[in-house]
């Protein structure tokens, strides 16, 4: 009996175990659920994670799965974890065409065919040296149909330029037209900033400070980097940094058409109009405001994802709508070479390929 | 403030073994409070075994561990159990998790008949504790949740005269205020079961 001693200490020591874990709260915005809970099949899933791992889809950091407002996937790959932030390049500028409806849902703007010049007075040199500059709307700018000369997409030039500049806004404003205004379609993500200043006028605060206020704290996202350019100018271009379930909370703020937790974020009508094609450039995509759409010309299109939308940020952050499917797929990339449709598209579809085959 | 009052009572019970303990040689404080508890008949019972517990529709192992002060019918100690080997399952697909569970609490038991071989009693515990979702591969812990739970029993001990006795118990917890994916407290709730090894010390009269 003597030797009973150390038992109790032991005991002791285990009654101080149980107690001394703090970890951070889960998240709150779904349930869990498995993918055969809506007659999808878990193994396809798991080879799918597989292919990912064995990096099939090259360089994927992050999948999450939304189906029915539940968490049906979520994971991170290449030493990624749940809480890292990570920059969404140009899958920022979809934040510029949020603050734009939210802009008009608040009273500060009326109408998006408002020309810029009446927004940014400031800019009036700029915009003086062609008198059709002055008749560049928002609505334009939305619809990558702004006519300034830009190319980011064979070259970088533009981009990088505009990046070493001290104004983003006025290296933009400054460049000639090379169309007219409302015309030709051509991508320009650095448009975005011009949205992003005309935002700052309008409500007296930066992008950033009007999302967070407006967004981000409805929808409980805490922990977000913007980046701004050296005139204090938030980089709606590709400055933002979320994490990956952040980043996907956006798109279901959108497929709840503006409604978060019975309160109104956004209006539905702007969702509609904004989401919805309102010009189509190529064969394989159409364009709302800055939102992507699928189109019936591409034949190998999801057939079950004719009113998703979607944005396909150039290093493979994507966001995609689908709400015949009611869902949300949410793909974090570091791809540089691969453009919009690169190893992130390829997933979505191979994820809407699982849906196709049980439907 | 839960593990204050654990350590406490802890703390109070090492010092009524080591009381208990004492030789001839150990002066006076010691031996008064010795001689003490042998005067008011106050005596510690101590419980090593296992819980067969509900866990998500089936049973699952728990180390179970107690230990009391008894005084003539009635005892009051604290109880300590922790789940063993760990339920798998997918939390958040496609990641499996294990899951953990560790209590302790205070349990309280009355004596309602004695036998020349068996000795029966009621107890209940009430216990604090965590349950988590640990990453099999890193071992760290993914989800955590506090949780509380009531553990009325129903406990028989065979061969009560010596001072080690067989003890089987049927019970049923009612966990609470469990925050868990994928899991919830009525997962947990239900009969148990359990089977060890009694030490008494009671100076109960047989």
């Amino acid at each position: 009996m003597k030797n009973i001693k150390p038992f109790f200490l032991l005991l002791l020591f285990g009654s101080c175990v149980f107690t001394n874990e703090n970890l951070e709260p889960d998240q709150q915005t779904w349930n869990y659920a498995l993918p055969n809970q809506f007659s999808l099949i878990d193994q396809d899933f798991l080879n799918l994670n597989e292919a990912i791992l064995n990096d099939e889809y090259r360089n994927i950091h992050a999948l999450v799965i939304i189906k029915d407002d539940q968490l049906i996937f979520e994971n991170y790959y290449l030493d990624q974890q749940r809480e890292d932030l990570n920059n969404i390049d140009n899958a920022t500028n979809i934040l510029a065409s949020i603050a734009i409806g939210m802009a008009i849902d608040d009273g500060y703007l009326i109408s998006i065919e408002t020309p810029i010049a009446e927004l940014l007075p400031e800019y009036e040199n700029e915009l003086s040296n062609d008198s059709l500059k002055k008749t560049i709307t928002i609505r334009q700018l939305l619809t990558h149909r702004s006519g300034l000369s830009w190319d980011e997409i064979v070259s970088e030039n533009d981009l990088e330029e505009m990046m070493n500049s001290n104004d983003w806004v006025k290296n933009l404003l400054k460049k000639p037209l090379d169309a007219i205004p409302g015309g030709r379609y051509n991508f320009n993500s650095g448009a975005s900033m011009i949205l992003s200043k005309i935002i700052q006028n309008l409500t007296n605060e930066t992008l950033s400070s009007y999302i967070d206020r407006r967004l981000f704290k409805a929808l409980e996202i805490e922990g977000w980097l913007w980046t701004t350019d050296p005139s204090g100018t938030t980089n709606a271009t590709n400055g933002l940094y979320l994490t990956q379930l952040d980043f996907t909370k956006i798109g279901y703020l959108l497929l709840k058409n503006g409604v978060w937790k019975d309160q109104v974020i956004l209006s539905d009508d702007w969702i509609y109009e904004s989401t919805n094609a309102q010009h189509q450039p190529s064969y394989s995509y159409s364009l709302g405001y800055l939102w992507f759409q699928f189109t019936e010309e591409q034949g190998n299109a999801p057939y079950n994802s004719k009113r998703t939308f979607y944005i396909p940020g150039q290093t493979g952050y994507h966001l995609y709508i689908n709400p015949e499917e009611n869902l949300i797929v949410s793909v974090g990339a570091k791809n540089y070479f691969y453009r919009f449709f690169g190893p992130s598209y390829w997933l979505y579809f191979a994820i809407m390929d699982l849906h196709r085959d049980y439907l | 403030m839960h593990k204050c009052y654990l350590g406490l009572l802890l703390c109070f019970f090492q010092y009524v073994i080591v009381a208990q303990q004492a030789d001839s040689l150990t002066q006076s404080k010691t031996n008064n409070f010795s001689h003490f508890l042998k005067n008011k008949n106050i005596g510690w019972a101590g419980f090593a075994g296992f819980d067969m517990t509900p866990t998500m529709e089936s049973f699952q192992k728990q180390i179970r561990l107690d230990i009391s002060l008894t005084h003539e019918r009635l005892s009051l100690g604290m109880t300590y159990s922790s789940l063993l080997g760990g339920l798998k399952q997918y939390v958040i697909f496609p990641s499996t998790y294990r899951l953990n569970a560790q209590h302790g609490g205070i349990i309280l038991g009355i004596r309602i008949f004695q036998s020349k071989w068996i000795n029966g009693y009621i107890n209940t515990a009430y216990q604090w504790g965590q349950m988590v979702w640990e990453d099999p591969a890193s071992k760290e812990y993914v989800f955590s949740s506090k949780s509380e739970g009531i553990k009325p029993e129903f406990e028989i001990t065979i061969y009560p005269k010596f001072w080690l006795q067989l003890s089987t118990k049927v019970g049923y917890q009612q966990i609470s205020k469990l925050e868990l994916p994928q899991v919830n407290s009525a997962d947990f709730s239900g009969f148990f079961y359990s089977l060890g090894l009694k030490i008494n010390l009671s100076n109960e009269k047989y």
